[in-house]
Order: structure tokens, then C-alpha cells, then sequence
């Protein structure tokens, strides 16, 4: 009775056919192995055009290194000319002078931090001083929310980077790109990468999680679905579906950017044994495995450090610096030093006072810490907190900010990763933040891909939504003979919304009107052939 | 477009023809209240009142006794050390481990709640410092004893615990030192939620009342009141009132003046546990309504909620995604698995798998809780829910080969001999209703039947279907539910719904 042998590869053969065929049959790329070639591209819409043309143009990387639970900057630089203030707040905590290791006349660093001394000597690395915003919230969960999604209400459910790969990446939902958007290593609630429509990143919870994908490349089947709407089941329905589809993408090419890299293993190696340093071994082989992943994003935990401090604080910045320092060495051997930047970030710092158990209770402003060798230069940025009794905010004597956290993101957004400075304020940070100087600036002035992609093609369209129907808009270069068909996400064909000779010029199409089925709320897809060529994109219906 | 979809309120639900008191009903009541149900429960309740159920069900769970002490309860370290020489604290935290999960699977209310508070009171026993074996029973006979008991009690009891003095710093917190650690959590994360109610300075004046618990027996032992003075024994203003308050004015202050705000707080994670994610305001109302007329006794409310209209619509039905251990305990129960390996049995497999899944239990990620729904899938744990839960079906399938002598299947049979009691339904009608069966609603894809159908029929000749050949006691009939278990049942992705 004991039967090994598998009978249903049958269908699952089949069920993988079907969506590539599905896929190819629509024009598009990305399902699992299959390339995104030169012979797609002619087939591609615009935004498959701009992601591989930005493949192509901008190789830098960022990674944000999120130091959890509010991190005591004030004992990591230490401001020299307020030394007697800093120590007389800190009786117990207080580095003293003897213990410092000074970045310039005005700030110091503990000496356990001096595996950054030669980042710092190399201009590698640079430090915003008191980087905060009004009213600093001192819970952890709301600061992390506000940290993450740039909305200083808390209330906003989108993450900053979410929301540029949303703009970046319209169609993701249907055509994920080739490589994961961005990594996320840790603390699987995160919003930093949500967008409206989808999370746009890759997220393990534990780094020996992505080590196993990265080193196994283990892929699997996945069900067919289809799309559906409104109440709370049809949600969680399609939430789980639209997962399902997207899971499968990407096990493989984490693979093959893992084993063509190796291991840098100069000196002591990473250290396998401490999650920080694995988590940036095994990204540092991901970059330089050339997978394409513009954002990585680590958690270090453990910044809550209510009691003794002293010990705590110190192993936690000693990996920090410890670790970053060999990172970065590692990535200047292979030649990635100045193509990733890294940025240290924390929801909040902590009180300049000690409380009465060797430990700080939560603060305000901190200090944001800058890696990399585009940096051009080691350097403090931006004004200091003043400790003088009468200069602390609100009744727990905090650290007034000097610089907006919103600034350290528009520069890096703008500056680093090229994001239409428009768009960075207008969509992501609601508000103009000056950037600061950084060192380095968008080299590749931002991507205009509109103006060269469909000279040649013989329509283009887009939708948009009036009254609660869904329309879709047609500017057909050609008098030519029009086939509009509708898709569920699955590839489930579901109408044919026109089939007609259509003169040339702009032309309308209403989907609910031309739809014999009740189409329920959600994305599908369209595609509009002629004999001359075919798009498919996304649409929604409300 | 109507956000909750659900119009219905909390009026006491009679069955209807719209709403009638069904089999798919009744899982979704033991699913909620408890951890799933068997084909043989099912067709019980059938016979029954929806209330008679509920009333059961809730009475069960207020006069259910509380763990008792393994030896060690109230040892201290030295006491513990010397009686167990190695590894004690591995051991004894398996010992609760284990216990929470033979609780859970006895799918009792009170059993539920406890996951649930578990999850509300939040302390993490893998944090620094954290693990000593006596502070976890303490902490986990008093979650039971309150799980379903009063709120307000429970949250007196709660500051007093030793491990949460210990967790959140309130055995750090004196006179002229305070450590606010537990008193803002006790506001934002407790009682009251972020930023509803309290300001910054009643934080501060809060800590300086709970001062005073730092004096500690032996190490591992009790923490008590200092009477000789680590209490900040001053005034202080909270909520606005002054006085010179301790631990207890702090509770009973807070439930004087935030009354109201405590329970609409705490009825609406009721309704994100047991409802939806998606608070429908009313209900949350009601219930807390019904949450202060009875002095925030949890079991009216839980009584209210169950039997109400608005749990039995079709629109509550299906709305939650499964914590990896609503995916792994209910199945192992629906299922009526057993282990009989030495080494292995549910509670050692269903604590794995909860590890395995991201849900180490007794150690949230952080003082939040697991954050719970959508935050539970993506891209790498949901393949990973696939494989697990396959992994539950493979102990059951070897044990059942290495220790009966029974059919290598025998459990999956069974399960489709009680589901259906005709052995001759049809292999369409079987495959169908073990899928429904699993899923919360009949699914809208009509492949995941035609592939489930497929998948259940293997490679048995299509000929004993239709000649008579093939019925519930043909003796592939337990593979063959494997199969479709396996292959294609744990990967739908409506089955991590409940």
C-alpha cells in the first residue's frame, strides 16, 4: 500500500504552464526564471521600460540599519564642548574623556567604537547631529510608525519607500520586477515599505531564514487564483491570493546572485554566530552577486536600555561599528564601496538625564549615521542639541531637534536613489525638505523614459475612474482593427470589452458598460491588440 | 461600500433560513471560541441550541482550575539548582511550553483567552535576564485565573507579578529614581491605548506611585513592598487628582476616571481577536457597555459576543488570517490526531511548528505582541505555513505506521468515515466536503474542487468509482484524504482563514 510514487505532477506542471503561457501570451515578463530579454522589452509597457532602464543607469544601493528600541546617540557622540553638562546628566553612564576617541575638536566617540577609525579617517562616514521633528513621540511603536512612513501624525499606513517603488513599480501587482524591490531582514512588522496596493519588499524574519533561501533557492508551486472584493473575507481572500502569486518570483534569483559571489574572508571573517554580522555577510554576497535589490533593510535590537545601560549599549555599538567597518571593507575589495550607502537610524533618542537604575528612559532627537565611500568625505552635519538646562524641551528635559528626519530622507531619496524631487515632496514627505550636503548628488538627472518609449508603437492607453466607472483611455496611432480584452490577475479571461475597426486619434471605453458580468471591486488586467503590436496593464474597478 | 459588510448587531442569534444553525455555523463557533471541532462535535451541537452550546462552553471555562504547581513553582534559583543539576531552566520551560499547548488543545474558552492576554500583557521570556522558570508558572497561573475572570483585577494582579517587575523595570523603579517603563506601557499598551487619555506627566507621576516592589526574597524568589522606604512617599497627580497614591490608587484611579476608555479599548481587541481586524464601532460599543455594567467581568461580554447575531452572520465568518497556532492546533484537532512516538506528541509538534512560523510562544517579538493578520504572510512565511503544516501530516502518517498495526492511514480514514457516515458517497461529493470542510466558505475558484477531486482520485483506476468497485472503506480511502490534505487542501490560500 505504501505508494512513492508522485501522480499529480501532472497538475502542477500544468498549472505552471498555464501562468507562463499566460503571461507571454499577454507580452510580459517576470514569472520566476523566466528573463526579462531584449525580445520582451519590444512587448514591454512603459514601466517595465523605466525599471530596466533604471536597472541599467543607477546601480546604487541603500542600506538602512534600524537600531530598535531608541538608541542613547548622546552616549555614542559625545558633544566635547558640553562635556560638563553631558557628564553632570550622567553621573553613572557618562563616558569619561579618558574613554573617548575624538572625531574632530567638537565630538567623540567611545573608544569600543574605534574599528570605525579608519571609515572616519578614510571620509567614509559622516553623522547628522539631532535629527528629530516637533513633538517627538516617546512610545516606541508610534515613533517606529512615524520613522517609517514620514507622516509625523502616526497615522498614515504607508511606508516612505512604499510609496516611491508604488510610483516606480505601477504595475507590480501584475508584473512584479525581476528582483525583490527591496530586502527587509527582521521584525516582520514594518511599514517602511508599504504601499497602498502591495508591500514592496522581500521580508524574512530571521537572517538564517534568507541564508537558507539563498543558499537552497527553494521554489514553490503555487495555486491558481482569482480576484474578488469589498467585505472583510473577500479581502483577506484576495490578500492571500495576490501573496501566493507573488511568492514564488523570487527564491531563485536570490539563488543565483548568492552562489555567484563568495564570501570575503579577510582577517576574522563575519562572524556567524552574531545575526548582525551574518545578516550583512550574506547581503553584502546578494550585491555582489549583482541581484539588483536597490534597498536593504536590518534591524539591530536591544536599544531599550532603561537599566544598566553601560554594558548593553556598549556590545550593541560594538558590533555596530565593528561589523559596518568590515562591510565595508568587504564591498571596497569587490569594487560596491561607493555604490552602497548605509544609514543608522532609530525612533527616537533617549533622555539626557539618567534615571535612577544606571539607564535612560526615552527621548528625542539623536543622531543619524551615514556609511559609504560616496559620502566624499568624513564630516558632523547640522547643529547640536544645546544641554543647557534652560535649552531642553517639554517636562522630561529633551533634546530639541535641529535637523528633520524628513531632510536625511529627501536627500537620500533625491540624491542617492534619483526620485523625482516633485514627487519626493509632493507624494512621499508632503512638504519641501531642503536636502541636506551629504556628499554625494543624483548623477543621472531623473529618468525621463516617457519621451523614448513608443514612438513606434501603435497605441497607448491608460484608465481612470469617473463616477464610479472604470475608463479605459485609447491613443491609437492608427486607423487599425482594435481587440480589447479583460483579464482576472490569474489570467482567467473574462470579456471581451471591444473587437471593432477604430480610426486614428483618442478614444474612450467604458469597462462597466462593455462588461456582460458584474464585475467586482479590484485590479485586472486589459490588453489591447492590433495586428501591429499588443500592451496589457492594470486597471481597477470600484 | 459598507466597511464591515456585517449589519447585524449584537441581538441574541436565532437561527433563520438565512442564518441557520448549520455545520459550517458551528465551526465557525468552535473555531473562534475555541480550537476547532470534530466531525462528532459537530453533529452533537446540531442536536442543540446555539445558546445551550454557548453557555456550556462559557461556564466550563470560569470553573476551569488553573495549572497545578509541577514542584517548583515557588522554588528559588538555589532550590531549583540543586534539585535539577543541569539545563533546569530548558527543562522547565518545556514543562510550560507543553502545558500551553495541551491546554490549548483542549480548546477551552478560558484556554483561548489565555492566548489571547498572552498576547495583551505582554512579557518575553527570551529577553535578558528574563528566564527563571518559577516567575513563568506564577505569571501563567494567574493568566489563567483571570483569563476569563475581572479585567480589573487581572490588572492589579499583573503590576504585582514578578515577572512583570521584573520585565518591565518595576522592580527598578524607586523613590527619586523612577523608571517609567511600566507605567507608560500600562497606559498605552494595557488599559488605555497610545496617546488615548493620558499625558506624559501622568506617566511620571504614575512611576513615582508603583515605586516601592524592590526588595527580592532570593534570587527567583518573591518581590516585595519595601517598607523601609524605596516608595516615593510624596503627593502626586494623576489624572488630575492629588494625593499621596500607591500601587493600589494607581489601579483604582485609573478605573475611576478612564472607565469608559478602558473598555471600549480592551471590547475592541476582543473584536479584532475573536471577530474581524476590522472594528465595527457599535458592536465594540455594546460590548463595552456590557463590559461596565458588569464591573469589568470578562464572561458577560464573551456570553454577549458569542451569541449575538453579529457573530453568526455570514459576514464575521472566514475574516481572520490563522496565527501559525490557530493553523496548527485546530487541524491536529479537527483531524483527532494522536501521537503515540515517544518523543513526539501534538503539543511537542504544534510548539515546533509555532517556533518554526515566527510565534515562539511565551516570546513576542517586542511588549506589542505579535502584530497579528496580514504581518503573519509573505513571501518566505507562507511557503514555509505549506510546508509545516504538511509536516504535521507526515508525524501523524509515520507514527501511525511505527506504532499500530493498524492501516498507515487509518486516522484519515476514519475522519472521512465520521464526515460523511454514507460509505457511499461519491468520490466527487468526499473530495468537495473535506475541502468545505477545511475552508471557512465554499471557494469561488471552481479549480480548487475540480484540482481537489483530481488529486483525491490519484491514480485509482476511474472505473471503481462508477462501478461499485470504490467506497468510504475501499482500503486507499485514508491516502487518498492524505493526499488531498497534503497536496492540496494546506496550500488553498483560503485555508489560512478562520
Amino acid at each position: 500500500m505504501k505508494k512513492k510514487k508522485d501522480t499529480y505532477c501532472n497538475i502542477e506542471d500544468h498549472k505552471t504552464w498555464s501562468r507562463r503561457s499566460f503571461l507571454q501570451a499577454l507580452g510580459m515578463a517576470g514569472a520566476g526564471s523566466m528573463a526579462l530579454g531584449s525580445t520582451n522589452l519590444a512587448f514591454a509597457n512603459d514601466s517595465q521600460l523605466s525599471k530596466a532602464l533604471s536597472e541599467v543607469d543607477n546601480d546604487r544601493i541603500l542600506l538602512i540599519i534600524k537600531l530598535f528600541g531608541g538608541n542613547d546617540t548622546l552616549n555614542m557622540v559625545v558633544p566635547l564642548e558640553q562635556y560638563d553638562l553631558y557628564a553632570n546628566a550622567r553621573p553613572t553612564i557618562k563616558h569619561n574623556q579618558s574613554e573617548l576617541w575624538n572625531l574632530n575638536n567638537s565630538f567623540a566617540m567611545p573608544n569600543f567604537m574605534n574599528h570605525l577609525e579608519g571609515m572616519w579617517g578614510e571620509g567614509k562616514m559622516k553623522i547628522i547631529n539631532s535629527v528629530g521633528y516637533e513633538n517627538s513621540s516617546q512610545s516606541h511603536f508610534k515613533g517606529t510608525d512615524i520613522w517609517e512612513s514620514a507622516d509625523t501624525s502616526g497615522t498614515s499606513e504607508e511606508g516612505w519607500m512604499g510609496k516611491h517603488f508604488e510610483n516606480q513599480y505601477e504595475d507590480y501587482l501584475i508584473n512584479p520586477p525581476e528582483s525583490p524591490t527591496a530586502i527587509q531582514i527582521g521584525s516582520l512588522k514594518n511599514m517602511t515599505f508599504d504601499g497602498n496596493e502591495a508591500k514592496y519588499s522581500f521580508s524574512v524574519a530571521t537572517i538564517n531564514r534568507l541564508a537558507s533561501i539563498a543558499s537552497t533557492g527553494i521554489n514553490y508551486k503555487l495555486d491558481e487564483t482569482e480576484n474578488s472584493s469589498s467585505c472583510q473575507y473577500d479581502k483577506q481572500v484576495k490578500f492571500l491570493r495576490s501573496m501566493a502569486n507573488n511568492t514564488y518570483t523570487y527564491a531563485d534569483v536570490i539563488y543565483d546572485a548568492y552562489n555567484s559571489s563568495t564570501d570575503y574572508t579577510e582577517g576574522d571573517g563575519y562572524d556567524q554566530e552574531n545575526n548582525f554580522s551574518k545578516s550583512l555577510n550574506v547581503i553584502s554576497r546578494l550585491i555582489k552577486g549583482n541581484l539588483g535589490t536597490k534597498v536593504y533593510m536590518i534591524t539591530l535590537k536591544g536599544f531599550d536600555t532603561h537599566s544598566e545601560q553601560k554594558e548593553t549599549h556598549q556590545e550593541l555599538l560594538t558590533t555596530l561599528s565593528k561589523e559596518i567597518a568590515y562591510f565595508y571593507k568587504d564591498l571596497t575589495q569587490a569594487g560596491w564601496g561607493d555604490k552602497v550607502l548605509s544609514m543608522g537610524i532609530s525612533e527616537f533618542s533617549r533622555r539626557v538625564h539618567e534615571n535612577g537604575s544606571q539607564g535612560t528612559d526615552h527621548g528625542t532627537a539623536g543622531a543619524v549615521m551615514l556609511f559609504g565611500e560616496a559620502l566624499n568625505g568624513s564630516d558632523i552635519v547640522g547643529k547640536h542639541a544645546s544641554l543647557k538646562e534652560e535649552d531642553l524641551i517639554n517636562k522630561n528635559r529633551d533634546m530639541q531637534f535641529h535637523t528633520d528626519f524628513r531632510s536625511v530622507y529627501a536627500t537620500v531619496l533625491k540624491e542617492w536613489m534619483c526620485v523625482d524631487p516633485n514627487f519626493v515632496d509632493q507624494s512621499i514627505l508632503n512638504g519641501d525638505f531642503d536636502s541636506l550636503d551629504l556628499g554625494f548628488e543624483c548623477d543621472n538627472p531623473t529618468l525621463n523614459i516617457n519621451n523614448t518609449s513608443f514612438q513606434n508603437s501603435s497605441f497607448e492607453s491608460d484608465f481612470y475612474i469617473e463616477n464610479n466607472k472604470t475608463v479605459i483611455n485609447i491613443k491609437n496611432n492608427y486607423t487599425q482593427h482594435i481587440h480589447i480584452s479583460l483579464y482576472s490577475l490569474s489570467g482567467r479571461k473574462i470579456e471581451t470589452l471591444a473587437n471593432q475597426l477604430m480610426t486614428a486619434g483618442r478614444h474612450t471605453i467604458d469597462v462597466n458598460s462593455n462588461s456582460n458580468t458584474d464585475l467586482v471591486t479590484g485590479y485586472y488586467i486589459y490588453q489591447i491588440q492590433s495586428n501591429r503590436g499588443n500592451i496589457s496593464k492594470k486597471l481597477y474597478i470600484r | 461600500m459598507n466597511s464591515s459588510c456585517n449589519q447585524s448587531g449584537l441581538n441574541a442569534y436565532t437561527p433563520s433560513t438565512s442564518k441557520p444553525w448549520n455545520e459550517k455555523r458551528i465551526q465557525h463557533l468552535y473555531r473562534r471560541i475555541g480550537m476547532g471541532a470534530t466531525p462528532q462535535t459537530i453533529k452533537e451541537a446540531l442536536n442543540r441550541s446555539a445558546q445551550e452550546v454557548i453557555d456550556e462552553i462559557v461556564q466550563e471555562a470560569t470553573q476551569k482550575p488553573v495549572m497545578e504547581d509541577p514542584g517548583w513553582g515557588y522554588w528559588n534559583q538555589q532550590q531549583i539548582e540543586d534539585f535539577y543539576q543541569e539545563n533546569y531552566i530548558g527543562t522547565s520551560r518545556k514543562i510550560m511550553e507543553y502545558q500551553f499547548f495541551d491546554d490549548l488543545i483542549s480548546g477551552s474558552l478560558r484556554d483561548r483567552l489565555h492566548l489571547f492576554w498572552s498576547n495583551h500583557f505582554v512579557t518575553e521570556d527570551a529577553s535578558m535576564g528574563m528566564k527563571k522558570p518559577p516567575y513563568l508558572f506564577q505569571q501563567y497561573i494567574m493568566r489563567q485565573k483571570y483569563a476569563i475572570g475581572n479585567f480589573k483585577d487581572f490588572v492589579r494582579a499583573v503590576g504585582l507579578n514578578p515577572y512583570m517587575l521584573r520585565y518591565l523595570n518595576g522592580y527598578q523603579n524607586k523613590a527619586g529614581s523612577p523608571n517609567e517603563n511600566y507605567a507608560r506601557e500600562l497606559y498605552e499598551l494595557f488599559t488605555l491605548g497610545v496617546d488615548n487619555g493620558y499625558t506624559e506627566s501622568d506617566i511620571v507621576e504614575t512611576s513615582r506611585a508603583l515605586t516601592g516592589y524592590n526588595t527580592k526574597e532570593s534570587s527567583w524568589g518573591k518581590i516585595l513592598f519595601n517598607e523601609k522606604g524605596t516608595f516615593d512617599d510624596s503627593e502626586k497627580t494623576i489624572f488630575g487628582r492629588t494625593g499621596n497614591w500607591g500601587y493600589d490608587d494607581v489601579i483604582d484611579i485609573l478605573f475611576e476616571e478612564k472607565a469608559p476608555l478602558i473598555a471600549h479599548y480592551i471590547c475592541r481587541k476582543f473584536y479584532h481577536f475573536f471577530i474581524s481586524p476590522e472594528a465595527n464601532e457599535d458592536i465594540v460599543a455594546g460590548l463595552a457597555t456590557t463590559f461596565l455594567e458588569n464591573n469589568f467581568e470578562i464572561a458577560p461580554v464573551m456570553l454577549q459576543l458569542f451569541k449575538s447575531e453579529h457573530f453568526f452572520d455570514d459576514a464575521s465568518i472566514g475574516t481572520i488570517i490563522k496565527s501559525p497556532i490557530e493553523l496548527v492546533v485546530p487541524f491536529q484537532k479537527e483531524l483527532s490526531m494522536y501521537i503515540l512516538e515517544e518523543d513526539k506528541s501534538l503539543a511537542i509538534i504544534s510548539r515546533g511548528i509555532s517556533y518554526n512560523l515566527e510565534m515562539p510562544v511565551f516570546t513576542p517579538p517586542n511588549v506589542a505582541g505579535w502584530p497579528g493578520g496580514e504581518n503573519w504572510i509573505n513571501s518566505v512565511t507562507f511557503p514555509e505555513r505549506w510546508l509545516r503544516m504538511s509536516h504535521v501530516l507526515v508525524y501523524q502518517f509515520r507514527d501511525s505506521r511505527d506504532y499500530t498495526d493498524k492501516d498507515d492511514y487509518h486516522v484519515f480514514a476514519d475522519f472521512a468515515i465520521e464526515l460523511f457516515e454514507d460509505i457511499n458517497t461519491s468520490a466527487e461529493d468526499v473530495a468537495t466536503g473535506i475541502i468545505d470542510f477545511f475552508l471557512t466558505k465554499k471557494s469561488s475558484d471552481a479549480t480548487t474542487y475540480e484540482e481537489g477531486i483530481a488529486v483525491f482520485k490519484g491514480n485509482t483506476p476511474e472505473q471503481y468509482f462508477t462501478d461499485g468497485t470504490w467506497n468510504l472503506e475501499y482500503p486507499t480511502v485514508g491516502q487518498q484524504v492524505y493526499n488531498l490534505l497534503r497536496k492540496h487542501i494546506i496550500i488553498l490560500p483560503e485555508f489560512q482563514l478562520i
